[in-house]
């Protein structure tokens, strides 16, 4: 059975390019504008891979989003890749510290996506 | 980036050759063609559907920028600079992409209106040959999203 990712991210286009380069590589793809319902998505199926924005408007961004994940038992296996832009390496070590497996800098290639991703779930 | 294992995406069973005019338009906007469609997996369907979305913001971002910054938005103002950053670099037009960058850091200072004023002079001087590059690029993109369809 193909792997399932999770996409949360609030630009639209940046999230339609994630989408679409996942499912050519044989992933089920779902998608999330904000972190709150990226939460409630989570509530209700577990996914193989969370890719997360760290920089999204609303109440919950990223790394909040992240911990949230980290802290329920029921995620355990999920793994996931923090997306940030390149010129924003802060977001670096925060990732880290609230969780985060892997980290992708944005802009990123659909090979680079495709490559990180499969490197790790 | 070594392409990842298992996955069908540089299709050697679909292969394809660049039209020379579309070489030529991506080098006026300085963009190595070959080499950015390697990293989009040889995906011109792909990427020709993310230059397309590119390519309408080109037309829209000025006007819609202009009027968050008139009605003192800034928030979405640099939101919106920052998502165009994003995306032209992804398409390899680094020129405006750090021509944006450079307006989304000013966005809520005095030198706004002149990093802006730069940034719709480039976009208005890639706009031709972005155009000739899409145009170029779109019956190659069909001929493969019909094949990858198909398989």
């Amino acid at each position: 059975m193909s792997k399932s990712v999770l996409v949360v991210e609030d630009q639209a286009e940046i999230r339609d390019l994630i989408r679409l380069t996942l499912e050519m590589g044989g992933y089920r793809v779902s998608e999330a504008a904000d972190g709150e319902s990226a939460l409630q998505m989570a509530d209700k199926a577990l996914f193989d891979l969370i890719l997360l924005d760290v920089r999204m408007p609303g109440k919950m961004d990223g790394l909040a989003v992240c911990e949230a994940l980290k802290r329920d038992q029921r995620h355990r296996r999920t793994k996931i890749v923090m997306l940030s832009a390149a010129d924003q390496s802060t977001d670096l070590r925060a990732g880290k510290t609230a969780g985060a497996d892997k980290y992708l800098t944005k802009p990123f290639s659909p090979r680079q996506l495709l490559s990180v991703v499969a490197a790790t779930v | 980036v070594p392409a990842p294992s298992g996955l069908r995406l540089n299709a050697p069973d679909h292969p394809f050759t660049l039209p020379e005019s579309a070489r030529a338009a991506a080098a006026l906007l300085g963009i190595d063609l070959p080499l950015l469609l390697d990293s989009f997996c040889d995906r011109v369907d792909l990427y020709e559907q993310v230059l397309r979305g590119v390519a309408r913001e080109t037309v829209t971002l000025p006007d819609q920028v202009r009027a968050l910054m008139a009605s003192n938005d800034l928030d979405a103002a640099r939101r919106c600079l920052h998502t165009f950053k994003g995306l032209t670099g992804t398409v390899g037009l680094q020129q405006v992409s750090q021509l944006a960058a450079v307006a989304e850091k000013a966005v809520a200072t005095p030198q706004s209106g002149d990093t802006q004023d730069a940034l719709w002079q480039a976009l208005a001087v890639a706009q031709p040959p972005l155009f000739a590059l899409l145009g170029n690029l779109k019956p190659l993109a069909r001929q493969q999203a019909a094949q990858f369809a198909s398989d």
